[in-house]
């Protein structure tokens, strides 16, 4: 009877709890349940309407929009630096009877470049799509890029693509197809789709591969072809750095893994007349069903030996941390509290930063010190209580980013910050995309500090690294191997000249990916 | 009086949570959030379930569209859906589709509509989390009590003070009709592996957004959509006084009538004290009520009840009320429904907060005010802006 009693209470209380806090608690949480719970459905978007499955992804390094190795940007202020670095291309399966689209039967290719600036775009992906040696190897319009086409692979149709207006053009020049072309990530990514209904164009449906050319130029509506010119000194009108009239007007090519663009673009000649002949990258046309593992296993052995070494470096640092601490006298200083940081003295820092900021409310590396600090509270908090001291923290951090002007407090600012979103649980908070930006941002400030003296090479390399992480966390992953491969690109370059020390652990994380041999 | 009271203060926190909080600057949201309050004091006090009920959804239907295009104004500057946002997943995914994808899904381990994942505005995983808090709480009282798209029913079935033509008859046909709609959009789904409903007989789409007529097919659709619109939300509703298209059209409807098993609540009717005077049948405005259901002493409405509150209005003899849905199936005797009173009076002060109505009642506002803070204060800032010589 008691047993009877306590059960028709216990459900009505449990309704009650429920009705009265439990749908409200439901809602306040559902950001985090519902990232919780994506990051194991991983539901997706039928890929009909988004472009159709990637069937191969190609990586252009980042900051080769030099063309042949010195080509500079024009003067006019539409050439925003990075707006002609290419630094992605994927190429999607062809799509049939597509829901939703005016096109219902389409080809998808997609461009990321490093920075906006659609206007100054001049691309060209000229295109072998049946690989039978009939074509041209010559551009549409013979003196515009100033290259010519790899002979074993003559193109039968080129993408033209200016701004956000784009047309197919076959090799022959009787057909031609204006193309869907939009902007998307803030106009660093161009989404071209061509349109396949016309069955001349049904061929691509059943090809495998195709052998592509990708050209990217500046536009200008008074160059050939709609191309740019380029001569020794920049201005307004055309792009500088180039020796002689007979140099490529190119500024970013994709180049196949066996050639570099540099060494292609470079072979013209003045004295023969010679023009540069490119090779193509060859696309798969559909995604491999057992996906090859690209990251290659690095030797255990290596990979223990880099551990030992990067235990060994993290461990003299916090050493000559604590060695400079004992030496620093002047209380209250940033410097100091900066050390104290470094040294991991967590609750002395606080107090020092605290300190700091009483007098000078808006230091931005201080507010950005004091954002990790709290974040680190938070950390050691219980679950809930972290949510609104992990706020708290951004609240100071985002403050720093805002206050920062010069170099140094734009990279406390955006290192700190970018540090905490790497470091919380992406499931509850949703930061690690945020964290990429803060790297990639603290990277390019990084790269306007270098020049060409390669002296932040470590840094810019464990920017690109750790942003690549926070993609790897937020499951952008092509985003994620862009800077996991510019990271390594980097190590390498670095190791080649002998400029920087690269920590051991940025190197593990690249070996263990595959993206760095042994 | 006392339940008055414990509920309206918690009401009024939530409110204030979810309409106010880092609002209490704007006009609007506090508009708003004394409308809110109003509505719930009155509901509990008065026991006119159904009139507040009505005049809170027929408000929320109108601020939601006005609020909803003029997001989408902002965002893409038209109702039209894009090519842009179809091609980057962003439409707003919407709750009337969830059982159509769920096959689908179950195939291709893909959602068959471009809308966001997550994260976004009306993203899928939230709208499913919606739905299913929504279904294990309330039940099928969603329709009833939260949908935007009822209330336009719900307002224009009150425009006329009697009905112009009695449907009591038919009531069952027009069940078994939205189950079989269900099932064909489900198996048109499948067929072609997109959502039938939302391209072909979705009436919300002039309320909300649609594909630009651009061919021959987008042209019979828009017509299609005009005339459901115009058929099942204003004309029928007009003259039958029912929600037509909830009752015949709605997919999501039929579904939730299906699944609202797992809900918490049902309404029960006492069949000692029932008459058999059939005013809940012709009240009954999603046509879950008919003779059969009386005269048949089920004691309890059909599966398509959206818990309104409607019947429970116009019973003279009090014999409908809300029951907990573990009661309810535990009771064969549909007259045991009627329950023993307190002997003492904190007896009867525990009963009354732990009653299934009041219970019910501010589940379903919980849903009501945080499905729709978002809507309407943006909504009335909009309105401002028009008047004060801006643009919605």
């Amino acid at each position: 009877m008691r047993n009877k009693t306590f059960s028709w209470y216990a459900r009505r209380i449990i309704l009650l709890v429920i009705a009265l806090v439990g749908i409200s608690l439901f809602f306040i949480y559902s950001d985090i349940m519902e990232r919780a719970f994506q990051s194991v459905a991983k539901f997706e978007t039928d890929p009909s309407f988004t472009g159709g499955r990637v069937a191969e992804v190609f990586y252009d390094p980042v900051g080769d929009d030099h063309g042949f190795g010195g080509l500079q940007y024009p003067t006019h202020p539409d050439f925003i630096p990075g707006s002609l670095d290419l630094v992605r291309y994927t190429v999607h399966e062809p799509v049939y009877n597509a829901k939703w689209s005016d096109l219902p039967d389409y080809w998808q290719l997609d461009l990321s470049f490093s920075a906006k600036g659609n206007q100054a775009r001049n691309i060209r992906i000229y295109i072998d799509a049946d690989g039978d040696g009939k074509g041209s190897t010559v551009p549409r319009d013979e003196m515009a890029e100033g290259v010519a086409f790899d002979p074993s692979a003559p193109w039968d149709y080129v993408v033209a693509v200016q701004g956000l207006k784009g047309s197919l053009f076959s090799a022959d020049g009787k057909f031609s197809e204006p193309l869907f072309v939009v902007s998307r990530n803030h106009d660093k990514e161009i989404v071209v789709r061509i349109p396949l209904s016309d069955r001349r164009l049904n061929g691509f449906f059943t090809v495998n591969k195709t052998s592509q050319y990708l050209c990217v130029g500046g536009w200008t509506p008074w160059g050939r072809d709609g191309y740019l010119s380029v001569a020794l000194r920049s201005s307004a009108g055309s792009g500088g750095g180039a020796p002689s009239s007979l140099t490529p007007k190119i500024y970013d090519y994709l180049a196949p893994e066996s050639r570099t663009q540099e060494e292609m673009l470079s072979l013209w000649s003045d004295d023969t007349l010679d023009i540069p002949v490119l090779f193509p990258v060859i696309a798969k046309m559909r995604a491999s069903r057992a996906e090859t593992q690209k990251n290659k296993k690095a030797d255990s052995v290596q990979i223990e030996k880099l551990k030992a070494l990067a235990g060994t470096e993290a461990q003299n640092n916090a050493l000559s941390s604590e060695q400079a601490l004992q030496k620093v006298s002047a209380v209250n200083s940033f410097e100091y509290a900066e050390l104290q940081f470094r040294a991991g003295k967590k609750k002395e820092a606080e107090a020092s930063f605290d300190r700091i900021l009483l007098s000078e409310p808006d230091n931005a590396k201080a507010l950005a010190y004091k954002g990790s600090l709290v974040a680190m509270r938070g950390g050691d908090a219980p679950p809930l209580a972290a949510v609104d001291i992990i706020a708290e923290a951004y609240r100071y951090m985002d403050r720093a980013v805002t206050l920062a002007k010069q170099s140094d407090e734009i990279l406390t600012a955006r290192l700190n910050r970018a540090n905490v979103s790497q470091a919380v649980p992406d499931i509850v908070f949703g930061k690690a995309i945020e964290g990429a930006s803060d790297f990639l941002a603290a990277a390019a400030e990084y790269r306007s500090l270098d020049g060409k003296n390669n002296t932040y090479i470590a840094e810019i390399a464990s920017a690109y690294l750790n942003a690549a992480l926070c993609f790897e966390i937020g499951g952008k992953n092509e985003d994620a191997g862009s800077w996991f491969r510019e990271a390594a690109r980097l190590v390498i370059t670095s190791d080649v000249s002998g400029s920087s020390h690269i920590p051991s652990s940025l190197r593990l994380e690249l070996v263990k990916r595959g993206y760095l041999d042994k | 009086m006392i339940q008055t009271i414990f509920f309206s203060g918690f009401m009024a926190a939530l409110i204030y949570f979810f309409v106010l909080a880092g609002q209490t600057q704007s006009p609007s949201a506090w508009i708003y959030a004394v409308f809110l309050l109003i509505i719930f004091v009155q509901i509990m006090r008065t026991k006119q379930i159904s009139k507040y009920r009505r005049i809170f959804q027929s408000a929320f239907a109108v601020f939601f569209m006005i609020s909803f295009i003029g997001i989408l104004y902002d965002v893409r500057g038209s109702m039209a859906i894009t090519a842009d946002t179809t091609l980057n997943a962003e439409n707003p995914f919407c709750n009337i589709i969830i059982p159509a994808i769920m096959i689908p899904y179950a195939l291709t381990k893909t959602i068959i509509y471009p809308g966001p994942i997550i994260g976004n505005f009306a993203a899928v995983i939230a709208m499913l989390f919606i739905w299913f808090i929504a279904t294990v709480t309330i039940g099928k009282g969603w329709c009833g009590w939260v949908c935007f798209y009822g209330g336009w029913e719900d307002a224009v079935s009150r425009f006329a003070k009697k009905p112009r033509l009695h449907v009591l008859s038919h009531n069952k046909d027009f069940r078994a009709f939205q189950f079989a709609f269900l099932f064909f959009i489900i198996l048109a789904t499948v067929a072609v592996m997109s959502s039938v409903y939302c391209e072909w007989f979705c009436p919300f789409k002039l309320v909300t957004e649609f594909a630009p007529i651009n061919n021959i097919p987008t042209l019979i659709a828009t017509v299609l959509f005009i005339g459901l619109f115009l058929g099942l939300v204003i004309v029928m509703p007009f003259l039958t006084r029912k929600r037509f298209q909830c009752s015949t059209l709605c997919p999501f409807g039929a579904f939730q009538s299906l699944v609202d098993r797992l809900s918490g609540y049902r309404l029960c009717i006492d069949t000692e004290k029932c008459t058999g005077c059939l005013k809940c049948a012709t009240a009954c405005p999603f046509c879950a009520i008919d003779q059969d259901t009386i005269t048949g002493k089920k004691g309890r409405p059909e599966i398509t009840c959206a818990k309104c509150g409607e019947c429970i209005g116009v019973c003279s003899s009090k014999a409908i009320r809300f029951e907990y849905a573990f009661e309810a199936r535990k009771k064969k005797d549909a007259s045991s429904c009627a329950r023993p009173e307190p002997k003492t009076r904190f007896g009867r002060t525990v009963q009354a907060l732990l009653d299934p109505q009041n219970l019910f009642i501010f589940s379903a506002f919980t849903f009501s005010v945080v499905i729709s803070s978002r809507f309407v204060p943006d909504a009335i800032n909009r309105i401002f802006r028009l008047f004060s010589g801006g643009v919605l």
